[in-house]
């Protein structure tokens, strides 16, 4: 372990450190493994599968299948900001479906507002209740102090067992056809309006979150969540405001899940959970809190689509694949934790040993110049 | 956050001091008191507890009044031991502080492997089987330990990850179907349906499941360790206060295998003791219900921030969970309405007492879980 982090921290300490960027840190560091990671599975992809893969129309739906998945991820990446995790946006997402579902499929609602009508009140009122979902979970973790994962973790089974007691679990079907096609719609026969939803969702969250003050709190609650309370700012409000935003995006996956499937079940999308973990992992989230960029996650959902579609065109098994998710997010969080530690390490000692020199080199200066005078 | 709230309890606390010698306060303002202040130890919560278990027994036995005998306590113990078991290990893993969801993919995969061996091997022995399910549950568990320890990784995440993993081994490498009870080793289907002994009942008998043996061994074992050896001490002093617990020398390597290996070998046996109670080794059943344990041992009185947690308050939490689940029809309401309670439930009493943990920790001024 010495030996290796000396070889590995040897290059930071002498001239070798005048070639590297003036600002190495763990976050470039990430984006660095993640995108040469991304470049170098579709050169592995493009070798295996070529044009069985890269072809317009799987690419397209790789593009297609991405929004609801990307959402979820968005939506832990954002819980892991504050240093929490979200367990319950699946059961958030199926429960705010189901009230869609059930909106949907009322046939008064059809009769008295039409079709159009119905499809917006069931819109609104599944976003709003996720909306309430997300605020009830952050209401709890800021009211009574309960950390993040048994507060989601206790709400998960909450609102499952609501959603599977409304419908008895019984899946509804049904919905009516401008809602389901709304989702396979394209701008210019290619791009899918879906996609350029969901890219335009990305933006507007990880701009907001990387610029405004309550993006700045979330990550100072997540380096350090007792400097942060000591500094006045609301951390109270910031945090609920996180788990609604939350809660809000899952509402949207929940709508998007409805559209594709043309029905709503509790436990829709259970694999997700792992999979959202996995991607805020590797886009370089910190699961303690304070690191990590928003933006990264939408390239690592990417990925991971290509990857999949991948196993799918082999013929891989839903185990075999959950294995692999498994096993790379423990193999990602332990080079992640050398490459940290190492780096870390040996910037401090560069940093050290500069500090030192040229605090020698400045005494030394002091000293001829005053003998010079 | 709550600066000038944290003041609050402790000049409410000092007031009720005051009427308390005053006037003899009864029993309800006391506890609400206790709640309300923090001052509550754990065993106070154990009594809350129970009281809050029986009067849902009175609410069932109110409706169907022959809830209330010996067969539904024989059938309490038959049906909830194997959980609380495996139970008893999360205790432990909660107690240090983590969190671990890989124990029923682990469970079955020991199970499994027990099984499939006695099979290959033909040996029709419980104690072989035993062996090889708490030793393969072991050994997972202290790959998981050894993995924490080393990269020091969130436990939830390192752990559903090797969710995914084991159940991947399990389906991938060992290429798993399931194994129904007419090619089950006959000693495990004995294991699934002998009793200690039978009291008559009815037309039939009804009898203490043989798995009250196992239950007790691991009710005993993880009070004595928990309770009565150094490394049982150290698991609290490090859950409780990591940092503290570093500089007083407790050797985390050795607490974390502890902790994972003991977690690992009694979801080992619980495996085996739910397949042949079952009588089907079904590679993909189990795996989804790590939650009502987890909620169990929460709703027992454990904190995720580890430190708290007692063998009484997980063996009531079972009970409580046990009885939601096996009794909500008999209150007119069907099952799918199962885990709405037992969320409910859970939200509720971690709230209770991790309010009572944020409130005593502010009038200390320490703001470790504001």
């Amino acid at each position: 372990m010495s030996l290796l982090s000396n070889l590995m921290a040897s290059p930071f300490g002498g001239y070798a450190r005048r070639l590297l960027p003036a600002r190495i840190n763990e976050e470039f560091l990430s984006e660095v493994v993640l995108y040469s990671m991304f470049a170098l599975v579709l050169l592995l992809i493009s070798a295996r599968l070529g044009a069985a893969f890269f072809n317009v129309t799987n690419l397209v739906s790789v593009l297609q299948q991405t929004p609801e998945f990307a959402l979820f991820s968005l939506a832990m990446g954002l819980s892991m900001i504050s240093g929490g995790i979200d367990l319950s946006v699946i059961a958030v997402a199926d429960l705010a479906g189901i009230f869609a579902a059930e909106i949907m499929t009322a046939p008064a609602l059809q009769a008295s507002l039409g079709g159009g009508g119905t499809i917006a009140l069931a819109c609104f009122v599944s976003l709003a209740a996720g909306t309430l979902m997300g605020l009830f979970n952050g209401l709890v973790i800021v009211r009574f102090g309960i950390p993040p994962l048994l507060t989601t973790l206790g709400t998960m089974m909450l609102f499952y067992g609501l959603g599977s007691g409304l419908t008895g679990g019984v899946g509804i079907t049904g919905m009516p056809a401008p809602f389901v096609g709304a989702l396979s719609a394209k701008i210019g026969a290619v791009l899918p309006v879906s996609f350029c939803f969901l890219l335009v969702v990305f933006v507007l969250v990880s701009a907001y979150v990387r610029s405004s003050v309550f993006g700045k709190s979330l990550y100072l609650y997540g380096e350090n969540k007792i400097a942060a309370l000591f500094t006045g700012l609301r951390i109270g409000r910031t945090l609920l405001l996180s788990y609604a935003v939350c809660g809000l995006l899952a509402g949207t996956s929940g709508l998007i899940m409805l559209a594709r499937f043309n029905s709503m079940k509790v436990g829709f999308g259970d694999t997700f959970l792992l999979e959202s973990i996995l991607v805020a992992v590797l886009s370089g989230m910190d699961p303690y809190g304070g690191r990590g960029r928003l933006f990264n996650v939408l390239a690592t959902v990417l990925l991971l689509q290509c990857v999949e579609n991948a196993f799918t065109i082999e013929g891989l098994s839903p185990y075999a694949k959950k294995m692999i998710w498994g096993g790379l997010l423990l193999l990602f969080m332990a080079t992640n934790f050398f490459f940290r530690r190492i780096v870390a390490r040996g910037l401090t000692a560069a940093a050290l040993r500069q500090k030192m020199d040229g605090d020698q080199h400045g005494e030394s200066g002091k000293e001829v110049r005053a003998g010079g005078r | 956050m709550h600066f000038a709230r944290a003041l609050g309890p402790l000049e409410m606390s000092n007031l009720h001091g005051g009427e308390a010698r005053a006037g003899a306060p009864g029993w309800r303002s006391r506890l609400l008191s206790a709640l309300r202040s923090g001052r509550a130890g754990t065993r106070e919560y154990v009594w809350l507890l129970a009281l809050l278990t029986g009067v849902y027994v009175l609410i069932v036995a109110a409706r169907s009044p022959d809830f209330l005998s010996l067969a539904s306590v024989l059938d309490l113990i038959r049906s909830g031991a194997a959980w609380t078991v495996v139970a008893l290990g999360v205790l432990v893993v909660m107690v240090s502080g983590g969190i671990d969801v890989s124990f029923l993919a682990n469970a079955i995969l020991s199970a499994y492997v027990a099984t499939m061996l006695s099979n290959v091997l033909g040996i029709d022995s419980l104690a072989f089987a035993l062996a090889i399910a708490i030793g393969i549950g072991g050994l997972v568990g202290i790959v998981n330990g050894l993995i924490i320890y080393l990269f020091s990784l969130p436990t939830l995440i390192t752990t559903l990850a090797m969710q995914g993993v084991l159940q991947g081994v399990l389906m991938v490498f060992l290429g798993a179907r399931p194994i129904t009870a007419s090619h089950m080793p006959v000693a495990l289907r004995n294991f699934g349906t002998d009793v200690l002994f039978e009291v008559p009942l009815g037309p039939g008998f009804i009898g203490l499941s043989v798995f009250a043996i196992p239950l007790l061994i691991a009710i005993l074992l993880t009070w004595y360790l928990l309770n009565r050896t150094a490394i049982g001490r150290a698991t609290y002093a490090f859950g409780s206060n990591p940092t503290g617990a570093i500089r007083c020398a407790v050797p985390l390597l050795q607490v974390n295998l502890l902790v994972y290996s003991y977690a690992g070998a009694l979801a080992g046996l619980t495996g085996l003791m739910t397949v042949s109670d079952i009588r089907l080794v079904d590679p993909v059943a189990l795996v989804g219900n790590e939650l009502f344990v987890l909620a169990a041992v929460v709703i027992g009185g454990a904190k995720l921030t580890g430190g708290t947690g007692s063998v009484a308050g997980v063996l009531l939490g079972m009970t409580l969970i046990t009885l939601l689940n096996n009794t909500l029809v008999t209150l007119g309401l069907s099952a799918s309405w199962n885990r709405f309670f037992i969320g409910g439930a859970l939200v509720l009493i971690a709230s209770i007492s991790h309010y009572r943990a944020k409130m005593r920790n502010l009038r200390q001024l320490n703001f470790e879980n504001v």
